[in-house]
């Protein structure tokens, strides 16, 4: 009987996953697109914690949900703001003459061409055909937790995801850091920090509920960030949390933003990437090999690290989200 | 009864929807032109292999495989990360060529990129009066 | 056994809430009403489950955890729909409106 409302359960949770992302990615207004890629998300949480990994439920919750909706709908602001620029003309650049369609064009995507129904369905029948029959005719495999149960006592953590991703495939971990890196040092190279596209001060509430929430967010943060390793959380949902207490800030004060200072800025954003380099090359030199560490100080570095990781994070999505780099610091 | 249960299974369903999912974004990754559409396709494409592999993961037994966990984790903030920058990109191209869509073929160097555009893909007249004022 | 009983009484009573707040959201002509129905039936409906949740709880650490999530959702949600409110009062309904 609970196995049968279980497979209700799933079979309604997976319609609606499916039908979410196919309105989604049917609509002609992208700002109900967006609206509905967040809820996509918050679906998707469901899902992961229906196939037990909490620790994926809690990043898809506050990164693919909170954290990317929130990019999205900033982006769709500026590409509103621009479309506006344009239509109105600047002092040094007269109003653009098909500006008038500037505005459509850049929230409304009109529907897709007939011509290219027929081929884009088959494509995508033939590939989605293909991984479902591969999918099923894959054998059973036991999988790597045997394996990660039976080394978790030199882990130097009690929870296995955690000891995957900084101890046995600390490798992995960080390639990503540098890859958080590398986008943002992309999205800097791209041009300075503008100014978020203006909005009328919403009154009192919104700064009077930050002050409730962000502190409450820094404790949850740094509370997740602990918990990591005896139980579901660590270094990138902490950073996620946190992130997203920093981008409320910006939000809820567009006009007076502080810069941070550029240097202090700089080493945060690196913190991660570097302190998880330099301990992996100690490590190289003293003998566990690159990125290994000695049994007995595996705990105390791999909370260095995680501490190091949470804040190089946070830091990083808060400037993605401004996107551009740091305005005065051209030298 | 228990058949069907069994062949609804957690690790043989949530794969399957993981691959309908990917083929879902590839569908609307080819049809949709607006950028920011195209980027939501990928991440969609993105949560179906996710699903795919977390579901595998949650096959058998025991515990989920920690592994494979691990690796959508690394996944889920590469993917933030990527997504992040495209937009960058895309505000980019929208600031110096006015529009955020996928150009159709190479850009004529005779024609200025903005006519390319809006030929191949003036809405439709019923759109239009759909959606202006 | 009692607890187990109270505990799917709230749960359902709060389902009918979150399902009334939804109905409206869907079915209400305007805006204001949408928000109106859906902040206060889904409060009511988060306070119901989460109190019947708070009945199976391991220990005092779980209850005050539930109670948290239960301020911190009423808190956002508030500050959310007045949010969406005054940008409707200052802005108008549709987008082409602006």
């Amino acid at each position: 009987m609970s196995n049968l409302l279980l497979v209700i359960f799933d079979l309604v949770l997976l319609a609606g996953l499916l039908g979410v992302a196919w309105r989604c990615l049917a609509s002609t207004d992208l700002f109900r697109a967006v609206v509905l890629f967040i809820t996509f998300g918050l679906l998707l949480a469901l899902a992961w914690v229906r196939l037990e990994a909490p620790d994926i439920a809690l990043a898809e919750a506050a990164i693919g949900a909170g954290i990317t909706g929130a990019l999205l709908l900033v982006t769709l602001e500026r590409l509103r703001s621009i479309a506006v620029e344009r239509r109105r003309g600047r002092p040094d650049q007269p109003p653009d003459p098909a500006g008038a369609d500037a505005l459509l064009h850049a929230l409304h995507d009109p529907p897709p061409p007939r011509r290219t129904f027929v081929p884009a369905l088959s494509f995508a029948l033939v590939v989605g055909g293909l991984m479902v029959t591969a999918l099923w005719h894959q054998p059973d495999a036991v999988g790597l937790e045997p394996v990660v149960d039976e080394h978790m006592g030199v882990s130097g953590v009690d929870h296995p995801i955690t000891a995957v991703l900084l101890n046995f495939r600390a490798y992995d971990t960080f390639l990503e850091l540098a890859i958080v890196l590398i986008a943002l040092l992309g999205a800097w190279s791209l041009g300075r920090y503008d100014r978020l596209p203006a909005r009328p001060a919403p009154g009192p509430i919104l700064p009077g509920t930050l002050r409730l929430l962000v502190p409450v967010a820094i404790v949850t943060g740094v509370y997740i960030l602990w918990a990591g390793s005896h139980a579901p959380g660590g270094a990138f949902q902490a950073g996620a949390i946190l992130g997203a207490a920093g981008i409320l800030l910006v939000l809820a004060r567009p006009r007076d933003l502080p810069m941070a200072p550029s240097t202090p800025l700089r080493l945060g954003l690196t913190a991660g990437v570097g302190l998880f380099l330099a301990i992996g090359i100690v490590g190289l030199f003293i003998g566990p090999g690159l990125l290994g560490y000695p049994p007995e100080w595996a705990y105390p570095l791999i909370i260095v690290i995680e501490i190091a990781a949470t804040l190089s994070i946070a830091l990083t999505l808060v400037a993605l989200f401004i996107a551009g780099r740091p305005a005065g610091d051209d030298h | 009864m228990e058949w069907l249960a069994q062949q609804l299974a957690p690790g043989l369903i949530y794969p399957t929807a993981g691959a309908l999912l990917f083929a879902l974004g590839l569908y609307g990754l080819i049809r949709r032109h607006h950028l920011v559409l195209r980027i939501l396709a990928l991440n969609i494409m993105g949560s179906g292999v996710f699903m795919v592999l977390l579901g595998i993961a949650a096959r058998g037994e025991g515990a989920p495989d920690p592994v494979a966990q691990a690796l959508t984790l690394t996944g889920i903030v590469v993917a933030v990360s990527a997504t992040a920058f495209a937009l960058a990109l895309v505000v980019r191209l929208a600031r110096i060529t006015g529009q955020a869509m996928m150009l159709p073929g190479p850009p004529d160097d005779e024609a200025p990129v903005d006519d390319i555009s809006r030929e191949e893909h003036a809405p439709s007249a019923e759109y239009e009066r759909e959606h202006r004022e | 056994m009692i607890a187990n009983t109270l505990t799917v009484i709230l749960i359902l009573a709060g389902l009918v809430f979150f399902a009334a707040g939804t109905a409206g959201l869907l079915r209400f002509p305007d805006v204001y009403s949408r928000l109106h129905a859906l902040t206060k039936a889904d409060n009511v409906g988060l306070g119901l489950v989460i109190l019947g949740l708070m009945l199976q709880a391991a220990g005092p650490a779980d209850i005050l955890k539930l109670l948290l999530i239960w301020v911190l959702v009423l808190a956002a949600g508030t500050t959310a729909a007045h949010m969406v409110a005054q940008r409707t009062w200052t802005h108008g309904e549709f987008e082409s409106d602006r």
